[in-house]
């Protein structure tokens, strides 16, 4: 199982709080962010390999190379690498498996990076925040009251740095919609960046029972977004329940009513567990009759 | 940590409004509860006395009638909106007439089926056939209508009998399209005796389906269907042969007509159609219009026999799809979307508003525009109620807005009917204008009385208790639903 957290040996040189592409040294051409010959490459991380030289012009470099040294103590400053044109970040061996087309966020301190966006996988999703309005018996992540809108900053450059041919993308939380505002920024941002990209939105729904926050929700006008709402149960008794909280049903059905009535392409998400297996049926019936033009994710 | 409590969501005593609610007894013990788009929920005579009467206390149940829409919680609006959601789907069809259009091109034929519902006239005489500028002009008004499909149906007679103008009509049909765009189909009821390579080769290049009668076993179907050389079953087992080959298994379809000789061999006929491939069978009742009500062609037998028949051949059915051969009885899969989904598959006898005009339109040889089959039959003998022009000096307006199609049309609502208005089944039901003008003297009869009443609800309640306590059979029912 890859790892998406590792060390890192800070560099000799201050590196910000950013969000970098991985790339090797031969991309350099097609890869260049626009950077031209003007100065490193902005949000580039070049990977370079043991024996390999680095290239002048980009922003950070990254090595797992054993050769160039044992990672520094953090905190202390480090020359940096023979023949590096720029900050060095030495990888701990768990991030041995980055590759070009990765995304990853290197904090100020530059300690541990993060791995935001793997190429190689299938499916990637950006977490927006932390905070929901449900409160889900057997939610995975239980919500936080911290303020993390930050969140959505770090998406939004993820975003400007997807690498070419990518074809989908998946937004979660806790509930994205808490920040409608932000939400729908980051979604016209999609539209104007990648717009041919498949978006995955889980959301509980509950803020497009406003019309008005629907209507925004529809004028981006994207034209392969899909919004995965769960539904747990036939009536607001046990959804409620479930959800922990009263009349969450009754806003997540006009929710659906209202995306749908605007176009929006609608899933409905069913998590088996105790409280929901004896009402699938049920469930299934409700689904038929009420929601009948809800569609399944590829 | 719990916030919310299971028991904090449970609905106290009187804690709850009903919603519209209809309900039937079917048993002693046993009754169903349908809302206002007919989905329905099975409990006992007491728990409907507590969901009415606010002491209910088994929660379990009521959730079940808060996801049907037949209880909600005072202060919600959500149910009120997908009842009303799921009743303008259903009805979302009235404004996409007229789908089906009757062109009777001939009255001659060659049969002399002792029920035959048309004053059919021996092969010889061509003044009974449609000339080419009827067609046209009722073509034209076919045309008018708001409908995105139009199904263009060839009867008669003996429609093969004038099988030029059924080429003809096929491709002025397809001409005219041109310039609308509409989905056509069309397709021929014939009893396949006169079937040839030419006929054949014309219904495979143009896409044209073919509807024969097949009314059981050989000795049943050739007791009723006369014709010289006393081999119509054999003539259409042939033909039936010839088309799944040439045109494949879904070209071809077959219809059945009961006989007072068919009530007692309900699975001999089911087993006629399964020996010939035929995968759905429609058991439909004997109407009492034209040959059927003057003839001997066994009109007189009672809603009751006949229900025993339905029920056996049902059985069969069931029996045939647990060995694993799909048969569909096919009232019951329309019975079946109108129970288990939002759309109403528009069977002209079982709508409400009823199909005359909307549904369907008959143009006779003659060009006379009739707003049903069964309404150009009681002409036949002598009852015009139901003629409404002529293609050739009526307008599309004078057809559709005339008093002749309004007013049986507002007679068959049956949401605003005595009796159909609180019956439990009536979404699952029609009205039949025409029936029952010719037995009760008005378009919207006396349901107490009503044969068409008591044979639908006979139907009805013989699918609710077999799906009730038959799961096989109410899987069966959600297979012919979709």
């Amino acid at each position: 199982m890859l790892k998406l957290m590792g060390r890192a040996g800070g560099p000799a040189w201050p590196v910000a709080d950013d969000v970098w592409r991985v790339c090797l040294p031969a991309d350099s051409d097609s890869d260049r962010d626009g950077a031209g010959d003007e100065g490193p490459a902005k949000s580039l991380a070049c990977l370079v390999r043991a024996g390999q030289p680095a290239p002048s012009g980009y922003g950070l470099y990254l090595t797992t190379d054993p050769e160039t040294g044992t990672l520094a103590v953090p905190g202390t400053p480090r020359r940096a690498t023979r023949g590096a044109p720029g900050p060095v970040l030495k990888l701990g061996p768990e991030l041995a498996h980055l590759s070009p087309g990765d995304i990853i966020h290197v904090p100020a301190g530059a300690r541990r990076v993060t791995v935001l966006w793997k190429n190689s996988a299938g499916h990637n999703a950006l977490l927006l925040t932390e905070q929901c309005d449900n409160y889900c018996l057997m939610c995975s992540q239980p919500p936080k009251e911290r303020d993390d809108t930050w969140l959505f900053d770090r998406a939004r450059k993820v975003i400007s740095l997807l690498p070419a041919g990518t074809r989908s993308l998946s937004l979660t939380g806790g509930e994205p919609a808490l920040h409608a505002g932000a939400l729908i920024g980051l979604l016209e941002h999609c539209q104007q960046v990648a717009p041919e990209l498949s978006i995955h939105l889980l959301s509980n729904g509950r803020r497009s029972a406003d019309p008005a926050y629907a209507r925004r929700y529809a004028a981006v006008g994207l034209a392969d977004i899909m919004a995965g709402i769960p539904v747990y149960a036939p009536e607001p008794g046990l959804h409620d329940f479930i959800v922990q909280a009263p009349g969450a049903f009754n806003e997540t059905i006009h929710g659906i009513l209202n995306l749908a009535s605007l176009g929006q392409a609608v899933e409905i998400r069913v998590v088996v567990q105790r409280h929901t297996v004896p009402v699938l049926a049920g469930l299934a019936t409700f689904i038929v009759r009420n929601l009948p033009f809800v569609a399944q994710s590829r | 940590m719990i916030k919310l409590e299971q028991a904090a969501t449970a609905l106290s005593p009187h804690g709850w409004q009903l919603l519209p609610m209809r309900f039937h007894r079917l048993d002693a013990d046993s009754v169903v509860l349908t809302n206002l788009v007919g989905e329905h929920v099975f409990v006992t005579p007491d728990e409907l006395v507590g969901v009415a009467d606010g002491t209910c206390a088994d929660q379990e149940l009521l959730a079940r009638l808060r996801a049907a829409h037949l209880i909600q919680v005072p202060g919600e609006t959500l149910p009120a909106e997908l009842l009303a959601i799921k009743l303008r789907t259903r009805l979302r069809r009235l404004a996409d007439s007229t789908g089906l259009h009757i062109f009777v091109v001939t009255l001659r034929c060659e049969h002399t089926c002792r029920y035959c519902q048309v004053s059919r006239q021996s092969a010889a005489k061509s003044e009974f056939d449609m000339t080419e500028e009827t067609a046209r002009r009722a073509l034209e008004l076919a045309f008018r209508s708001p409908s995105p499909h139009l199904k263009i149906e060839f009867q008669g007679g003996e429609p093969l009998l004038n099988f030029p103008l059924v080429r003809w009509i096929t491709a002025e049909a397809k001409r005219m399209n041109a310039g609308h765009g509409k989905d056509l189909a069309f397709v021929i009821a014939t009893n396949l005796a006169l079937l040839d390579d030419e006929i054949l080769e014309f219904c495979a290049e143009q896409g044209v389906d073919l509807s024969t009668s097949i009314d059981g076993p050989q000795d049943l179907h050739n007791g009723s269907r006369r014709r010289p050389g006393r081999d119509s079953w054999q003539q259409a087992v042939a033909g039936i042969r010839r088309v799944q080959e040439r045109l494949g298994p879904n070209q071809i379809s077959a219809l059945m007509t009961t006989t007072e000789a068919s009530l007692d061999r309900a699975a001999e006929i089911i087993d006629a159609y399964a020996d010939l491939g035929l995968r759905g069978v429609f058991l439909r009742p004997i109407s009492p219009y034209g040959f059927a009500l003057r003839g001997r062609g066994g009109a007189n037998y009672d809603v009751e026999r006949w229900l025993g028949f339905y029920a056996a051949g049902l059985d069969r059915i069931v029996e045939l799809n647990r060995q694993a051969v799909p048969m569909v009885e096919i009232y019951a899969s329309i019975i079946a979307k109108k129970m288990l989904t939002n759309s109403d598959p528009g069977y002209v006898d079982l709508t409400s508003p009823a199909g005359i005009g909307i549904g369907t339109l008959v143009y006779n040889y003659d060009g006379d525009i009739y707003a049903s089959d069964e309404g150009r039959m009681l002409a036949e003998m002598g009852d015009r109620t139901f003629r409404l022009g002529n293609v050739h000096d009526s307008s599309y307006e004078d057809v559709m807005l005339s008093d002749g199609l309004l007013r049986p049309l507002t007679g068959s609502i049956a949401l605003s009917a005595p009796m159909c208005a609180t019956c439990a089944f009536e979404s699952y039901c029609g009205a039949d204008p025409v029936f029952h003008h010719a037995t009760a003297g008005d378009f919207t009869g006396h349901k107490a009385m009503s044969a068409f009443c008591r044979r639908n609800m006979g139907v009805f309640t013989l699918l609710l208790r077999k799906m009730r306590d038959d799961p096989y059979f109410r899987d069966l029912m959600r297979r012919w639903a979709q």
